[in-house]
Formats: C-alpha cells, sequence, structure tokens
C-alpha cells in the first residue's frame, strides 16, 4: 500500500475518526454519472467492504476448551476460552452458544477429542448444532486404548439470531472425556463466508 | 505485497491512479489470490514404530512467497502475518500387525503446540489407510513461524508412506484473515 490505513490517516496527514464499528454485510452501491466521490462513500464504498472482505470486520469466532471435559452425546459442549471474537456476534465465555446477528453462509470448523479411558464403542465424532437441532456430524474409529480427535467441516446457512453449538457423537457407552490436550480439545471455528 | 490495510479516506481527496491502484487494486488483487502453499510428499518415508516422524514433502504444487524451502523440506514458513486455513493428509502403508496410526501438525515443533490431530486404523491391518484432509485455523507471525506434520503408527516395525497418487501426504495453508 502506498499510503493511508486503517489507522486513519489520509493524503493530507489528517486524523480521520473511523465511523464506527464495521458490521454490517456490505452492500455496494452502484455508481452513476455526477456522483459525488466523497471521502464518505469511498470508506463506506471500499474501505469498509475491503475490512469485511478481509475478514477484519466479518463475523468470526474461535473457541476451545482448555480442561478435560466430559462428554455426552448431543450435549452441547461450554466454550470456555476466546481465541478470537470479532463482528456482530456474542458468545459468553462458559457459555455452549454462539449466536450471529448476520445472515448468511458460514465456514464452520468443530474439532472433537476423546481421552482414551472412559467410554467404551467404536464410533467417536464431532457434531455441530444450530438452534439446538442436529445439523451434521463426523465420526473415526478409535482403537481401544487410544485417545482420538475428529474434526467436522461444514458450510452452513444461518438467519440473524440463531445459535450454534458443539457437541460429541458416536456410538459410545460410558463417560468420555475430552482432553485438555490442544491435539483433542473441543473446539469451534466460525467464520461468515458470504451473501 | 502484504496484508492489504484498508486506506481512510478524507473529503476533497482527488486520488491519483496510482493511489487507486495501491487502495483499490492490490487489495482486490489479495483477495482474489490470497497467499497459499500446498506441498507434496513424493518419496516415501519410513514410519519407525512408536517414534513421532516429521515429514518431508519434496514437490511444491503452489508455493508463489516461498512459504516452503526445499533444503528444509518439512517446514512451511507463512511469510505474510495472519490466520491461516490448513489442512493436512497422510498416506499411511500397510502394516501386518499393530493397529493405531496417527498424524498431527505443530507449530514451531512444539511438544504440546499441537493444531489438530486424527487417529485411524485401516479396515484390516494389511490395508493402506490415507488420513484425510485434517483441517486447523492457526496463527502465525509471518516471519518466524512455522507447522510442521507428524505421523506415527504401532506396527512394531518400521512402515513406508505411500505416495502413489491416489494415497499421498500433503500439506496445504492459505492466508485467511489478518491479526
Amino acid at each position: 500500500m502506498v499510503s493511508g490505513s486503517d489507522t486513519g490517516a489520509g493524503t493530507e496527514g489528517q486524523s480521520v475518526a473511523l465511523p464506527g464499528a464495521f458490521t454490517q454485510i456490505p452492500s455496494p452501491r452502484v455508481w452513476s454519472n455526477g456522483d459525488d466521490l466523497s471521502a464518505g462513500q469511498f470508506n463506506k464504498e471500499w474501505r469498509d467492504a475491503f475490512l469485511w472482505l478481509l475478514r477484519k470486520t466479518s463475523p468470526a469466532f474461535m473457541g476451545h476448551n482448555i480442561d478435560a471435559t466430559t462428554l455426552t452425546i448431543g450435549a452441547a459442549i461450554p466454550i470456555k476460552v476466546e481465541d478470537l471474537k470479532q463482528g456482530n456476534l456474542t458468545h459468553a465465555v462458559n457459555d455452549s452458544k454462539v449466536y450471529v446477528w448476520e445472515t448468511g453462509w458460514y465456514y464452520a470448523m468443530v474439532g472433537m477429542g476423546f481421552l482414551a479411558s472412559g467410554a467404551t464403542g467404536t464410533a467417536f465424532g464431532a457434531e455441530l448444532m444450530v438452534n439446538g437441532a442436529l445439523n451434521a456430524t463426523n465420526d473415526t474409529v478409535r482403537v481401544a486404548g487410544n485417545g482420538v480427535g475428529i474434526q467436522l467441516l461444514t458450510d452452513v446457512y444461518l438467519t440473524a439470531g440463531d445459535y450454534v453449538e458443539i457437541a460429541a457423537t458416536g456410538s459410545w457407552t460410558g463417560t468420555a472425556t475430552g482432553s485438555a490436550g490442544q491435539e483433542l480439545w473441543p473446539q469451534l471455528n466460525l467464520y461468515w463466508g458470504s451473501k | 505485497m502484504a496484508v492489504p490495510s484498508p486506506r481512510t479516506w478524507i473529503d476533497r481527496e482527488m486520488p491519483p491512479y496510482s493511489l487507486l491502484n495501491a487502495e483499490v487494486y492490490s487489495t482486490l488483487a489479495w483477495l482474489l489470490q490470497a497467499p497459499m502453499c500446498k506441498v507434496r510428499q513424493t518419496t516415501a518415508q519410513a514410519l519407525a514404530s512408536g517414534v513421532t516422524t516429521t515429514l518431508n514433502f519434496q514437490t511444491e504444487d503452489i508455493d508463489p512467497y516461498n512459504f516452503h524451502n526445499l533444503t528444509n523440506p518439512s517446514r512451511i514458513t507463512p511469510t505474510f502475518p495472519g490466520w491461516y486455513r490448513c489442512y493436512f493428509s497422510v498416506g499411511m502403508g500397510a502394516l501386518t500387525v499393530g493397529n493405531i496410526r496417527w498424524a498431527l501438525a505443530r507449530k514451531n515443533a512444539g511438544g504440546t503446540n499441537v493444531f489438530s490431530r486424527r487417529d485411524s486404523k485401516p479396515p484390516t491391518t494389511s490395508q493402506n489407510k490415507s488420513i484425510r484432509g485434517v483441517p486447523f485455523f492457526v496463527q502465525m507471525n509471518g516471519t518466524t513461524d512455522y507447522l510442521e506434520v507428524n505421523a506415527n503408527q504401532d506396527g512394531g516395525s518400521s512402515m513406508n508412506t505411500i505416495c502413489d497418487g491416489i494415497i499421498n501426504s500433503e500439506f496445504f495453508c492459505r492466508w485467511w484473515a489478518p491479526l
């Protein structure tokens, strides 16, 4: 970039206040002859759209658990650590629900891990829930006596006000436990992707 | 090229073409073709039983910003700061004994700095097994942070990775968002 930045510097060196939080989906302007090319328009039409497309301001959430967590099939898991929370979505630490306030397609990744001991069975998996209902699952085989990690990738259409949660799934009995370690902890990544 | 930082415009600004190119064209170009790297293993590698082995990748399918270096072929070192969307796959050979195989991605070779792990086993112990497309997001500083893929197995003897064009080991990462 030649000059300028999102810190508010223009070509003449003035300090320009950034207008509000850029949390709305861009709606590109159709330009007409004689339009006034004002700074406000440039900032709204170009800068804010770019910031959104660069994922600097669009809704994004990354969270995980940092300690061993008792897992129950289909039960929402509280998310204890917020690695990234930006844009128009809400989550309270230790709550399982992430609310989105911008409608659109979201890119979602769920990570799930199971410790070696505890539950017995064959399939161990991860699950994404929307508004409390199952949306997508993925599972894998666990060898007895070994921990197992599994990831789920999906794109999901969410309407403003919807919430997403993660859960463990599979065909196992007993008490399953998620790991305190990075390689196996329950996690949710959620990015706004498209209108 | 650098991570775009969109300009805040001021009133009565009459941008020259160079500024429009810098502010508009370069940002669009970035968004349309964000830095990425995909590397693949084309030489089978021995995985000793019970030993965590760092995989080497000999072929660069795409690497326009030199994230990967063939003289240090295990690493992807992104050259721009940001969040990265990544995944890896590992082709595992057949075993006659043992049944667990796992692969994971590490940042900066840290003992606990693991970002994604997948455990698996083949339908039978004599079949090859591919651990495919294990995804993760990771924050990288654009200078010294690097990623590697590790693999392990418990067959009791050494096993080679598979590079037959169908079952492969590969490693992908793409810039996703600013820090």
